[in-house]
Order: C-alpha cells, then sequence, then structure tokens
C-alpha cells in the first residue's frame, strides 16, 4: 500500500510537468495572443509589437528550440515556460492579465463557490441516484422501475445548462422568484447562499444523479441474486436489513467510485452552470481567462484543477480498495 | 497589467451589451424622436430621499478608469464630476464643474470652474476642492493611453490645456474643432485627482471622484456599490442613498432577476418579439422604445482589387437589400442606417433621404460590373460573433449578391483571431463590423478622416476630398451650418460608397419598475450621470 502510494505521487510530478507543457502550447499556439487580446480594436501592429515586448512574449517558449538548419538544437536563456514553472514551483502562479492580481488569490477567491457547488451537487447525486436506483431495482420492471428510468433518460439527456435555464425562466414566470444574483457565503447568510446554490446544484447533477441511479440500480439486481443475499433472506433477515445491510452495502462499490469520479468531472460542467447562473467560480474565472488569452491565469488554473483532479483519483484509488478487501495494490 | 474593455477583444455578450447601452448615447441624441412614449407614473409627485437602487450591467465593468474605459461607464459616470454635460436632444451645455465658458476665439475656450465642487472625502484627496490643475491633468492623461472611442481629440486636435488659475482652465485646439464641447462632454473626460492615480496605481480598480455617489465597493465580474456622496455641491442631492450595481452577463438570467423584482430597472434593452412576449405577463411595468440599438455595417477594404473600383463598391451597394434586413433581422422594427446612425437623428440623414438613396437595383447592380469588367467575383467576408449580427448580415449578403455571380465566402474567427489576422493584418475583401454610436457623431464620422487609425489603416481610406469635407464640417461652429457640413459630408460619404457600407438599426424597449421615478431610458448617458432619479415606495 505505501509502496503503491510512493509510486502515485512520484507520477504526480512528471504528469503535472506534462500537463503544464500542454496547456502551455496549447494557449500559444491559439490564434492571436495575449498582447493582440490586450491591445484590442484599434491598435497598430508596432502598440501590438511593444506590448508583446512588455509583457514578455517575445522571448523563447521553452529552454530548447529546434532548428531546421545547423544549429539544429537551440538552448535559450530567459525562455517563457522556465520562469513561469520555477516560479509555480515556488508557489507564484504569477500575475493574471486581466485581473492585475496573484493568480494564487484569484483562485483562492472564487474557489468556495465552485467547491460549494460541487459538494452539493455531489450531494444531490447521491442523495437522488441512490435511493432512485434501489428502488427501481428491487421494483424492478413495476411502473415505479418505470418511471424512474425515465427520468433518468431525461436526466442524462439534457443538458446541464439548458436544465439550468429553465430552472431561473420559471420560478420567476410562475411565482416571481429568482435566485440571488449576488454570492453571500453559507456562514454569513446561509439562507440566500442556499437559495443560490440550490438550483445550480440541482441542474449540474441531474446528469451524475442519473448515472448512479442507473449504475445502483444495475450494481443492485446484480446483488441481489447472489448467494449471500438468499443465505441472508435464508436466515429469516427482514427485508430492510438484506437490501440495507448486504445488498446495497456491496452494490454501492462501483457507485462510491463513480460518485468520486463523477465529482471532478462536474467541474467541467460547472463551467456552463457557473455562467447561466452568474456563481463566479473558477468556471467563468476560466472562461473569462480563456477568451482574455490571460497565460498566467489559464496556466495557474489548468495546474489547479490537474492537482485537484490527480488527487481526486488517487483519493478514489485507495477508497475502492478500502472498501472492497479483494483489491490489492501492486 | 489590467485590460481596458475597449483594448481588448469584446466578446458578443460585451458587444451587444455596451452597445445596447451605448446606445444609450445614440438614443441620447436621438431622443429628439417622437417615437418614445415614456411613461411617467406620477409626474407630479415629490421626490423622495433615501433608498438603494438595484440595476445590473450584463457585461464586465472591467476597468474603472475613465480615461482607458467604456463599459464600466455606467459605474464611474455615476462618481466623478465632469466640465459639463451635453444635452444630446437640445446640444445645450448643462454645467457640471465649469460653472461656464467662453470662447474668444475659434481656438481657444476658456473655463471658470466651481469652487464648490469637492472630490469625495477619502484618503488621498480628504474631500479637497476640484481645481483647474485637476482637469488639465486627467485631460493630459488621455495624450499617453489609447481609448479606441476617442477619435484622438487630446493628441491630434488639441494644442494645450493650462491652468490659468485654481477656477480657471484654458484649452486650445491646433485648428477650428466643432466638436471641442460635445467631446469634453464624453464620458471617458471624467476629472480625477491626480493623487488618487499615483496612490492606487491608476483608476482600473479605485476611483475617487467629484460626482453625486462614492464608489464603496468594486469587484470585477461581480458589480459595485455606491453611495451618497454627502457633500456632492448641490444641495439635496442625490435623491438615493446608493445604488446597487450587479454584473449578471446572462441576459436570461437579468430578465429574470428583473421579473421577480429584484431589480429595479431592466439593464438589458430588450428587441421586439422578446418585449412582445413579455410585456402581457408584467403587469405595471414601465417602459419606453428608443432607437438604434446596434450600429452593424459592413466594412469594405479598398485596398484590395477590384473594391478600389468605385463601380464595384455602388454595386454592392445596389445589390444590398437593406429592407429585407431589416424585415428578417430587426423583426421589421427598425429603420436605415447612414453614416451617423439613426438613433443619432439630431445629425443623421433624414429617413426620406436614406430611403431614396438606398435603392435595391440588381439590374444597374449588375450593369455596373461589367462596366468594371467583373464577370464573377470571389468574395470572402471575414466576421466574429463578438460582434452583433456579423454572421447573420453576412448570411443575407451572400444570399443576395449571388445572382449577380458573386460568390461571398463567410469566414467566422474568433474574436482575438479577428483583430490579429484580419483587421491587424487587412486580410479580408469585406467584413462584418459595428460602432458604437455615442454622444459626439463625430465618432461615428471617423471613418470618413483618412488620418483616422481605423479608417486609414484598417480599411486602406484615403480619399483627400472627403477629409476635406471632414475637416471642413469641424469648422462650423453655428449648429445649422455644422449640420449642413455634417450632411454634405455623409452624403458624399454615401456616394463614395466606402469604406464602410452601412445597414440598419432596430429599436431596442427599456423596462423599469414604477417605484424608480424620474428614470428616462432614453437619455441613458445622461441618466447615469443624474443625481436626480428616486425611489417611491417598491410594490
Amino acid at each position: 500500500m505505501r509502496t503503491y502510494l510512493a509510486k502515485r505521487l512520484l507520477m504526480l510530478g512528471p504528469l503535472l510537468v506534462g500537463v503544464s507543457i500542454l496547456t502551455f502550447l496549447m494557449l500559444r499556439v491559439a490564434p492571436a495572443d495575449a498582447a493582440v487580446a490586450q491591445a484590442g480594436l484599434g491598435a497598430t501592429p508596432e502598440r501590438v509589437e511593444q506590448l508583446r515586448a512588455e509583457m514578455g512574449l517575445d522571448r523563447p517558449y521553452f529552454p530548447i528550440s529546434f532548428r531546421s538548419s545547423v544549429p539544429f538544437v537551440v538552448f535559450n536563456r530567459d525562455d517563457q515556460y522556465t520562469d513561469w514553472l520555477f516560479d509555480a514551483l515556488r508557489g507564484d502562479l504569477g500575475t493574471s492579465f486581466v485581473y492585475d492580481a496573484p493568480v494564487s488569490e484569484e483562485i483562492a477567491d472564487r474557489l468556495p463557490v465552485t467547491v460549494e457547488l460541487l459538494l452539493l451537487s455531489s450531494l444531490f447525486t447521491v442523495l437522488f441516484g441512490v435511493p432512485a436506483g434501489v428502488l427501481s431495482a428491487l421494483r424492478q420492471n413495476s411502473p415505479a422501475d418505470w418511471l424512474v428510468r425515465s427520468v433518468g433518460v431525461f436526466g442524462i439527456s439534457i443538458p446541464g445548462f439548458w436544465l439550468g435555464i429553465l430552472f431561473l425562466l420559471f420560478p420567476a414566470i410562475w411565482w416571481g422568484w429568482a435566485p440571488p444574483a449576488v454570492y453571500e457565503p453559507i456562514w454569513r447568510d446561509p439562507v440566500d447562499n442556499l437559495q443560490m446554490f440550490l438550483l445550480p446544484a440541482i441542474a449540474l447533477a441531474a446528469a451524475s444523479a442519473a448515472t448512479v441511479m442507473r449504475l445502483t440500480r444495475s450494481a443492485m439486481l446484480d446483488v441481489m441474486h447472489h448467494d449471500f443475499v438468499r443465505t441472508a433472506q435464508a436466515k429469516g433477515l427482514r427485508r430492510r436489513q438484506v437490501v440495507i445491510g448486504h445488498a446495497l452495502k456491496n452494490a454501492l462499490i462501483p457507485v462510491v467510485t463513480f460518485v468520486g469520479i463523477q465529482t471532478v468531472a462536474l467541474i467541467s460542467g460547472a463551467v456552463a452552470i457557473e455562467l447561466v447562473f452568474n456563481l463566479d467560480g473558477i468556471g467563468s474565472l476560466l472562461f473569462a481567462g480563456v477568451f482574455a488569452r490571460d497565460y498566467p491565469l489559464v496556466q495557474g488554473l489548468v495546474l489547479f484543477i490537474a492537482v485537484v483532479v490527480m488527487g481526486m483519483n488517487l483519493a478514489v484509488d485507495l477508497l475502492y480498495g478500502w472498501l472492497d478487501p479483494r483489491i490489492r495494490y501492486a | 497589467m489590467s485590460l481596458t474593455p475597449l483594448q481588448r477583444p469584446l466578446s458578443r455578450r460585451t458587444f451587444l451589451a455596451a452597445s445596447a447601452s451605448t446606445t444609450a448615447s445614440a438614443v441620447l441624441l436621438a431622443a429628439c424622436g417622437g417615437e418614445r412614449a415614456p411613461s411617467a407614473p406620477d409626474p407630479d409627485a415629490t421626490p423622495v430621499a433615501g433608498g438603494t437602487l438595484r440595476t445590473a450591467l450584463f457585461f464586465d465593468p472591467d476597468n474603472l478608469d475613465p480615461v482607458q474605459g467604456g463599459f464600466a461607464f455606467p459605474v464611474f459616470q455615476r462618481m466623478y464630476g465632469y466640465l459639463h454635460h451635453i444635452d444630446g436632444h437640445t446640444l445645450e451645455v448643462i454645467p457640471d464643474i465649469a460653472s461656464g465658458f467662453e470662447q474668444p476665439d475659434e481656438l481657444t475656450y476658456i473655463f471658470r470652474l466651481r469652487n464648490d465642487v469637492h472630490f469625495h472625502d477619502l484618503p488621498p484627496v480628504n474631500g479637497r476642492t476640484v481645481t483647474a490643475d485637476d482637469v488639465a491633468y486627467s485631460f493630459s492623461r488621455l495624450t499617453e493611453v489609447l481609448n479606441p472611442i476617442d477619435p484622438g481629440f487630446m493628441s491630434r486636435r488639441v494644442d494645450s490645456v493650462t491652468a490659468q488659475d485654481a477656477a480657471t482652465l484654458r484649452l486650445t485646439t491646433k485648428q477650428p474643432f466643432a466638436s471641442t464641447m460635445q467631446v469634453l462632454g464624453s464620458f471617458w473626460y471624467a476629472v480625477v485627482p491626480r493623487e488618487a492615480v499615483e496612490a492606487f496605481g491608476g483608476l482600473s480598480k479605485q476611483g475617487i471622484g467629484s460626482g453625486p455617489f462614492i464608489l464603496d465597493q468594486f469587484e470585477q465580474e461581480v458589480g459595485a456599490t455606491l453611495r451618497r456622496n454627502p457633500a456632492y455641491y448641490r444641495a439635496g442631492l442625490p435623491y438615493l442613498d446608493g445604488i446597487e450595481i450587479t454584473v449578471i452577463t446572462d441576459p436570461n438570467n437579468a430578465i429574470n432577476q428583473f421579473r421577480a423584482r429584484a431589480l429595479d430597472v431592466n439593464a438589458t434593452p430588450l428587441d421586439l418579439v422578446r418585449w412582445e412576449g413579455l410585456k402581457g405577463e408584467l403587469s405595471g411595468v414601465q417602459s419606453n422604445k428608443v432607437p438604434g440599438i446596434l450600429d452593424p455595417w459592413i466594412g469594405v477594404n479598398l485596398r484590395r482589387p477590384p473594391f478600389n473600383d468605385q463601380r464595384v463598391r455602388t454595386a454592392l451597394d445596389l445589390a444590398i437589400d437593406r429592407r429585407a434586413m431589416i424585415q428578417t433581422l430587426a423583426f421589421g422594427d427598425g429603420r436605415l442606417n447612414g453614416p451617423i446612425p439613426w438613433g443619432n437623428e439630431r445629425w443623421a440623414l433624414p429617413n426620406d433621404e436614406l430611403e431614396a438613396f438606398y435603392r435595391h437595383d440588381p439590374d444597374e447592380a449588375a450593369t455596373l460590373l461589367n462596366a468594371a469588367g467583373i464577370e464573377s467575383l470571389q468574395i470572402t467576408h471575414r466576421v466574429t460573433p463578438a460582434l452583433p449580427l456579423g454572421e447573420e448580415i453576412g448570411t443575407m449578403l451572400k444570399e443576395q449578391l449571388r445572382p449577380l455571380g458573386i460568390n461571398v465566402t463567410i469566414e467566422v474567427h474568433e474574436q482575438n483571431d479577428w483583430i490579429n489576422t484580419v483587421i491587424l493584418e487587412q486580410n479580408f475583401d469585406t467584413c462584418g463590423f459595428a460602432w458604437f454610436p455615442v454622444l459626439d457623431p463625430t465618432v461615428s464620422l471617423r471613418f470618413l478622416d483618412k488620418d483616422d487609425i481605423f479608417s486609414g489603416l484598417m480599411f486602406g481610406f484615403d480619399d483627400p476630398e472627403i477629409t476635406a469635407l471632414y475637416n471642413t464640417m469641424q469648422t462650423k461652429f453655428d449648429v445649422a451650418e455644422r449640420y449642413e457640413a455634417m450632411a454634405e459630408l455623409q452624403r458624399a460619404a454615401l456616394r463614395y460608397h466606402g469604406p464602410v457600407l452601412h445597414t440598419f438599426d432596430s429599436y431596442a424597449y427599456n423596462l423599469w419598475w414604477p417605484w424608480v421615478r424620474n428614470w428616462r431610458p432614453e437619455n441613458t448617458e445622461l441618466n447615469f450621470y443624474s443625481a436626480e432619479h428616486w425611489l417611491a415606495p417598491r410594490s
């Protein structure tokens, strides 16, 4: 276990460097650079060049460049990537072009919004998905099963942002109610905060809750036919004890790992949901950064998200082994 | 390093929003039209002090510095004092910091400043009196920063701005420039204290002015809160205790907030179809109809043959069916645009004249193309979703030009790519463009000044006669003469058929709840300066 953990942690370094190189390169090869974005309409090419120099974008990208003629390899000093990487290793993700503030501060400012959205979405995923899946499995082929499965298909099929728009529209038309547009932290105003996050969290959770429902249903159907369940029933245990104490406990193993991974996947869905619901989280920050070619911001955010995703994946893998003793780490 | 809204690429939403707001300005001039019917629930009611107005912006006011900013003007106009404002309908000078001015000759303007105007009582200025030095300093900042809305007034037209004493400012222009008073009334000519600029390292995030409201809090992409300036020089004003401005970038969310009465004013002007859909539902809502929300047009690259041939440009103009565009893209709820958008009615060419000029005559277009030796033509029309209606107009253009044997290929570019590879490299035959109609009509005419960066650099416009007309127009201080000179310039531009082929503007519909009093969205730009809004009890 320790060896496995050490191996996984050692792999994080090269993976993060790889992610950072890819992000760095993709931003640079995207049409138009940060200088163009900053100069905007009405700027002359000379002004753009001047800005490029001021922003350090006229320097080589990487410490090594390849050429088609002799010398084929050129070693660069003062390249952009190495500077950024060493700063990042020291915990300095740079200064955002758009916000004129340290990237780490911007991330810290926006993080609570996205974390709360993801936590609530995960909570709804489990609260809706697991009971519905169990119900559907226990009442297989009944009207309740058909209803739950139909709702599941609906949840998977409807994009979260579209559901979000509907969630905004109908309460406003029917009851003259709209969620607050200004973020209040939960410790300052829990009612306002929950009003703000309830609908986006449900919209974001719809697809994953439906998937969890289907996963739970199939796992439960599978487990319910296992010998140990039959044995439990034969021993005269009450149905609730059999279902919750024996069947569900085993059926949940794949579900738990899925929920862990799905929480990571929700980050991408959060971008659109944050825009629709006016939530100033990591997603909307990334969106603004990409549009403005804010290199430090996007690089810092992607690195941060990569660390979170890798950390979550590792946690899920470890959890899986803990839940299922048959799993052995090599 | 911070971006200035108009220096950086515009998202479509941002542009739409800004257009909507700056319609503001168009509209401000346009208000002389008789088509709006603003409804004031109780015009004779006595203003009540107090309350906080809740409004929204559906674009990010990402830079509060007036010399750099544009999109933030609904926030910063309320904070800053100006020498004066100009009533777009009457052209009357509305004094602000300057109690009066005189113009001893065509080049010289002497402004007398009030001595009771103070900056907000915040460090580092701590409520000191606004002086002529502050005004001179504020204007000089415009020579150091590129403000794309401003056609280079301070750098190209002004000879000097000096404080003769604490209460007297002298401004001289290099040549007679009749737009001077109007330019100085523009929202980017705010008066700022030097100490604040130096202490804050610029005014992009903070600001201290002498206007009716003090900035309490500003957070990019979140919004701003302003509170009443108790030392405002106009006694008893402002009526409001404060203003909350929330950034809601999704227009649907904004309208839902308004619908739920979480906003007092709907900050998103609506088109006809949306307004028709909403008006039955929103009982008691106040509304008005204003012209000119967008000014989308087709730019022509005059450097590229055959577009340097006036016969070809004329043929294009004749082949474009603008009325069909109005029907399709504005639901029939719009009007033809000349060089000055019709929303700027004080200076725009009369609609009858535009109706007569814009003939849709494909046969004559074909004859002209034949005369120019064009049998078939391939046009690459480059657009970006960041600018409104570019792709839609391009699609109609493609259909309308096809019968003439002109094949239009529409290429859609991401906004930064469009600026970089299309505009800066002048890599287009035609392009979808749009411009902000603002208070000063000559901002719309800058494309007819060959020395202007947009017309010269981007479109290769180099016509000395039209530029001479532009310069002549700026020597006409008499309003009637100026109108005639401006009309002559516009007619010449229409006959030249470039570098801009104008299209149309639609109407916009503004909404606000009846408890918001003295709210006149047709004067949006002036409205933001106003300290006279007030709130009746909310119902």
